[in-house]
């Protein structure tokens, strides 16, 4: 498990990533409904969503590619 | 009753499979559908395609349930024909070997029966937000959260249990998230489905006696994201999927897009000759889970088949802890 533990952190960092991300949506739709109407809101929040959805997945890549080379390159040092 | 239907509904499943499984094996041997078991020096010939024996176990605990419980069987149905469907395209890509693209447009397919039976519920409930109305996105969604879970799957069966006992692990977290969550219906469908999965383990698992084919990892796909869409706990699914979901998003994301095993030149693990497997290092080999297992060292099959499963328990754990997070009344 010692040489797998990098993938063991990868997944608990999306799981929390998720989970504040969709913190940070509630608590962004939560102060937009206040000041918009609802009909461009509902709109905004989806284009958020997946803003913020894409924005994950571009850096759970980054994340997920860097924390795998830096292992493999260790293993041939 | 309850608990009287639902040993009922894991019983039959379990049985099914566990007994069909030897003769569709020794079916398939006869004729010669056999896949061999790449990653053991003897390269072994094993019987493909025996998945068709989760298929029956999940039909017929299914069509079980819907007469023991006939108020909830369009839901049973509708979770039925998808894996039906799925199934079926999955035994279509194992005689026709279909392209990525196609494959991933296929599985589509098996999320119309839901949609058409309208047996979902297009209120999500989302953790620190509720349940949000998504009346026209949902619907949508649905064959795409279908074709995410076969290929997810599909692409999750590298080595002997992978498939078979990940997706046991994930129904089992999925069982313990609809009993605590009060439905039943859907506590019902996953235990009935569990018994199938866990059933075929016992022979999928290192050493393999059997592969379940993409008919099998199809079916299996289809119906853990059937019961997720009729059933709801979308978000708890997800995060109990993150290792495979990890697994075909890398391997899509190195390669470039949808690509077939034919057009990958270099393959991302390498058998040694004492057996045990490890990772390539030439950075335009795909980035799969297995290579990820092996970035630190070479491994055994039966090494990386517990990693693969110890990964999935890891998450699945994550998984429960947010249902604890969701808000009252999911």
């Amino acid at each position: 498990m010692k040489d797998t533990f990098w993938i063991y952190l990868n997944l608990l960092i999306a799981w929390i990533s998720i989970i504040t991300g969709f913190y940070l949506l509630a608590t962004l739709v939560d102060y937009m409904r206040r000041l918009s109407s609802s009909t461009i809101l509902n709109l905004s929040e989806v284009l958020i969503t997946v803003l913020l959805f894409l924005l994950w997945l571009f850096l759970w890549r980054l994340l997920t590619i860097k924390l795998f080379r830096n292992t493999i390159s260790q293993k041939s040092t | 009753m309850l608990i009287v239907y639902a040993l009922l509904g894991f019983t039959i499943s379990f049985l099914t499979t566990f007994i069909s499984t030897p003769r569709i094996a020794l079916f398939m041997n006869n004729r010669g559908i056999v896949g061999i078991d790449v990653h053991k020096s003897s390269k072994p010939k094993i019987p493909e395609m025996v998945g068709i024996s989760m298929l029956i176990g999940f039909s017929m605990s299914l069509v079980f349930l819907s007469i023991a419980t006939p108020e909830s069987s369009n839901t049973y149905l509708a979770v039925l024909i998808s894996i039906v469907v799925a199934a079926l395209i999955g035994l279509f890509d194992d005689f026709k070997d279909l392209s990525p693209t196609l494959k991933m447009l296929l599985a589509m397919l098996s999320g119309f029966p839901i949609i058409a039976l309208r047996v979902y519920n297009p209120r999500p409930i989302i953790p620190f937000i509720g349940r949000v109305r998504l009346t026209i996105a949902y619907p949508l969604a649905i064959p795409i959260a279908l074709s995410v879970t076969t290929n997810a799957m599909n692409m999750s069966d590298p080595v002997n249990g992978a498939m078979s006992g990940s997706a046991s692990i994930i129904l089992t977290l999925l069982t313990i998230a609809y009993m605590l969550t009060g439905n039943y219906t859907a506590f019902l469908v996953s235990l009935a489905l569990l018994g199938a999965t866990l059933a075929f383990y016992f022979y999928n698992r290192y050493p393999a006696k059997v592969f379940s084919g993409n008919v099998g990892s199809y079916a299996v796909g289809a119906a853990i994201g059937s019961l997720v869409v009729t059933c709801g706990l979308e978000v708890v699914a997800v995060i109990a999927m993150l290792p495979q979901i990890l697994n075909s998003y890398m391997i899509l994301s190195t390669t470039g897009g949808f690509k077939g095993k034919k057009d990958i030149t270099v393959r991302p693990t390498r058998l040694l000759e004492n057996g045990s497997i490890e990772a390539v290092k030439d950075q335009q080999a795909p980035l799969t889970l297995v290579r990820m297992i092996l970035a630190g060292s070479a491994k055994t099959e039966r090494e990386i088949a517990r990693e693969f499963l110890a990964l999935t328990v890891f998450s699945s754990i994550l998984a429960l802890i947010t249902i604890l997070i969701l808000p009252p009344g999911g």
